[in-house]
């Protein structure tokens, strides 16, 4: 069972263009365990955060995985990220109110924010509002074709192309200041 | 105008400068490490989300080759450990010898680490005490546990002679995530020995990997053994313990409201 698993995660290593043959939630999971990463962490979770938020995410998916068309997966999962994000940025209050030291088991071992090229990047992305930088993450850094960002942004593939260039713009902008 | 015959534009990266392209190729490979990845997919294949803890044995993008080398042992152990699991299960639904080869072993943990939990330990044979009345299971509050984040190694079964099988012959305890994986099917229909199977194994583990995994079910337990009050202390014990825990929804929803 585990080499069809392995094999249907390749299928969908460079996006959802492969034949769309039913997922696990265990290949869900093997291939979009980074994408599901990423969006949470631009989402605003906490680095410190990210291991429980992705883990709530797959949780989510694998109740919802029979109502589930089976279609895009990445924008199955944006759409439970942003839930999931959404809700964790609700709760902060009571997510924050502990010191580290009582974090659960073994947080030493979560990922860090990052290198400072990173941290860095997080905040040129952090002066776009968040259309367009969902469009341009979407696009430049998941890769997906533009007619799958506005599928997932859940815009006019025309609106979709226009935060683009915006975002492109402002981008180049704040890097040109910052060298 | 039209977009819909428009092909995508060339990527961002491609005409800026190598700093640029390097800040945006960082952003792409941030991904969970090699030991996140494996410890989520232990952690979601004890809830019963994954198939196996080593479903992450893919990675995309260039991790794939780091975490497949790390990853070999994982899944040996897994794929064993799933293999034994199903066997177990395999022999208890039959109706004679229940469960024979997981629990004729006892699991015996450091004094220090039992001595503060008052748990009625069963005494009787495990499939005696499936087909016992139903008495009131004795149950665990989380705040009485050790800590999971302790630095203190997590106490390993150990492994003794059970009396039952051939002289010399040892029989290994069931491991952390057998107890929760059994524990989790019997929640499905005997809510009272998925109380008993978390029991056991908050009694074998008390500083496991899977103490939230197994507080769920103790709390759906006791929400279904008709115990709300307990059920819902026992909730908040696990929101106060482990307030990032991911399985707040899953709390709320067995206790009827907001935790």
């Amino acid at each position: 069972m585990q080499a069809s698993i392995v094999h249907a995660g390749v299928l969908r290593e460079a996006g959802d263009n492969a034949a769309h043959a039913p997922m696990t939630l265990d290949a869900l999971f093997s291939t979009h365990a980074g994408f599901v990463w990423r969006t949470l962490r631009h989402f605003g979770v906490a680095p410190v955060d990210l291991e429980d938020q992705t883990q709530e995410v797959f949780l989510v998916a694998h109740r919802r995985l029979a109502q589930w068309d089976g279609q895009q997966a990445r924008p199955w999962l944006y759409g439970i990220a942003r839930r999931c994000a959404a809700a964790y940025r609700r709760r902060g209050h009571r997510v924050h109110e502990h010191a580290f030291e009582t974090l659960p088991e073994s947080a030493g071992d979560h990922d860090a924010s990052g290198p400072a090229e990173l941290a860095f990047m997080k905040r040129v992305l952090q002066t776009l509002d968040e259309d367009k930088r969902a469009v341009f993450l979407l696009y430049e850094i998941e890769e997906m074709s533009m007619r799958e960002v506005a599928e997932v942004v859940r815009c006019p593939l025309q609106t979709a192309y226009t935060r683009l260039q915006a975002a492109r713009r402002d981008i180049a902008r704040a890097l040109a200041e910052d060298t | 105008m039209s977009f819909d015959n428009l092909t995508d534009p060339p990527r961002f990266a491609d005409g800026e400068s190598e700093a640029t392209r390097a800040l945006l190729r960082v952003t792409r490979d941030d991904a969970p490490s090699a030991l996140v990845m494996e410890r989520m997919a232990k952690r979601l294949a004890a809830a019963g989300a994954l198939s196996s803890p080593g479903a992450a044995v893919h990675r995309p993008r260039s991790e794939a080759r780091v975490l497949g080398t790390k990853l070999g042992a994982v899944l040996a152990v897994a794929g064993s450990l799933l293999v034994g699991w199903h066997a177990s299960e395999l022999v208890s639904s039959g109706d004679g010898g229940r469960a024979v080869a997981l629990e004729a072993a006892e699991v015996v943990t450091p004094a220090t680490t039992t001595a503060s939990i008052a748990i009625a330990t069963p005494t009787g044979a495990p499939a005696a005490l499936e087909h016992a009345e139903p008495v009131a299971v004795a149950t665990v509050p989380i705040g009485d546990l050790p800590s999971a984040s302790s630095a203190a190694p997590r106490p390993r079964p150990i492994r003794i002679a059970a009396e039952d099988t051939r002289a010399g012959a040892n029989v290994e305890a069931p491991s952390e995530l057998e107890l929760l994986q059994r524990a989790r099917v019997a929640l499905r229909s005997d809510p009272r020995r998925a109380l008993e199977l978390a029991t056991e194994q908050a009694r074998a583990y008390p500083s496991g990997e899977f103490v939230q995994e197994r507080e769920v079910i103790a709390v759906e337990a006791l929400a279904r053994l008709g115990r709300p009050d307990e059920a819902r202390e026992r909730a908040r014990a696990v929101v106060a313990q482990f307030p990032r825990t991911p399985y707040v929804d899953r709390l709320e929803l067995a206790v009827g409201r907001p935790l």
